[in-house]
């Protein structure tokens, strides 16, 4: 019995992204490890980039809402990470990296073709990796493309939330970039200041 | 260009009650109502009138967007309750979610083509948090999201993305049956 039930767990973390440890992610905890591939295949695994600052942005090309956002999310990226290091290259070069921003996708549907193609017609520069099976989704209760964390180099979760305050705000009030407000705090070695918003946009189209 | 909300936050409140009014006026619930071509503006306290007017009656709050797939392919029904389910005591708001300045473009022509007419409200971005905490327990401000309200006006049910409609229904109808 209980060597089918590991072999069960085996099953089910080949069949979809792996999540490493058991725990949920909380905001002040150790961010759950995980490893999933890329749409050319590529594997990356969250430990491998402690010491770096990881950005999390939950993607799906369907969601208006974060076609919406692209620009904003394409320019966000280009200010917290260029010149820094190359964030799409293999892990052992990302993880010298000061800041990683890595795409996740928990579309149960979304392929790594669709998305290969999206990435080139749209300048996504950023990796995306594939979590059709929504493991890794589920355990950061991912709830909406998009909705976004920052991990410090210590490898704790110190944002979890909106990209911004475009939703939120009253109306003639000035844009927030939490994104990089986060990550700012996080490379300084300082407590975010505004560390949970309330993600905005279509939910994650998780698999039932 | 967003309407002016903070110049307009007097007319906020005003403006969910003449919906209500409307409302409360005799139109039977399977009558085309027509809907304002200016989007129905409230701020949270306006959303809380607009249910307060309800009490007494089982409420059914749908926050939705005409981004959001799931809830357009979900207001049908949901308009088709609030009709059907009127005389039990039903009464459904929707509450829309997009842009305000998406109304006349967006939203309306997805309301218009409902087979009942359904009250809706704009609720203005800068309540959005102060509704997810009111009314969510795991709610954070994801669509769809839909509510269900006792004759008292508490929040008895929360029902999110994964929700089914089945479930919605046989909540309301538990719920009407108390």
């Amino acid at each position: 019995m209980r060597r089918s039930l590991v072999a069960a767990a085996a099953i089910l973390a080949v069949g979809g992204g792996l999540c490493l440890a058991g725990d949920k992610a909380a905001l002040g905890k150790p961010a759950p490890d995980f490893e999933l591939k890329d749409v050319l295949g590529r594997t990356y695994k969250l430990s491998e980039f402690k010491g770096s600052v990881v950005v999390l942005e939950w993607i799906n090309q369907d969601c208006p809402v974060w076609r919406g956002k692209l620009k904003f999310l394409n320019e966000t990226y280009g200010a917290v990470v260029a010149g820094k290091a190359k964030p799409e290259a293999p892990v052992t070069e990302g993880a010298t990296a000061k800041v990683v921003w890595l795409c996740i996708d928990s579309t149960n549907y979304m392929t790594p073709g669709r998305n290969h193609a999206y990435a080139a017609v749209n300048g996504i520069a950023k990796p995306i990796l594939m979590d059709a099976a929504g493991t890794v989704g589920r355990t950061y209760d991912a709830r909406t493309t998009p909705h976004c964390f920052v991990i410090d180099p210590q490898g704790t979760v110190v944002y979890d939330g909106a990209p911004d305050n475009s939703q939120s705000a009253r109306s003639g009030s000035a844009p927030v970039n939490y994104i990089a407000l986060a990550v700012e705090s996080a490379l300084a070695g300082k407590p975010v200041a505004t560390a949970r918003t309330n993600p905005y946009g279509c939910s994650v189209k998780y698999k039932s | 260009v967003s309407p002016p909300v903070a110049a307009a936050r007097p007319a906020l409140r005003r403006t969910a009650l003449l919906l209500l009014v409307g409302a409360a006026a005799g139109c039977r619930p399977d009558e085309r109502v027509s809907y304002p071509t200016k989007p129905p503006l409230v701020d949270l306290a306006g959303l809380n009138a607009a249910i307060a007017e309800h009490r007494g009656s089982v409420v059914l709050l749908d926050f939705w967007a005409s981004y959001c797939a799931p809830c357009v392919k979900a207001l049908p029904q949901v308009a088709e309750l609030g009709r059907q389910l009127s005389p039990r005591g039903l009464r459904v708001l929707a509450v829309n979610r997009d842009d305000p300045e998406d109304w006349e473009r967006e939203a309306l022509p997805i309301l218009k083509k409902l087979p009942a007419h359904l009250p809706c409200v704009v609720l203005e971005h800068g309540s959005s948090d102060a509704a997810v905490s009111q009314f969510g327990k795991r709610w954070r401000s994801e669509l769809p999201a839909r509510f269900l309200l006792d004759r008292s006006g508490a929040v008895v049910r929360e029902f999110l993305a994964e929700a089914t409609e089945a479930e919605v229904e046989s909540a309301i109808m538990e719920l009407l049956a108390r």
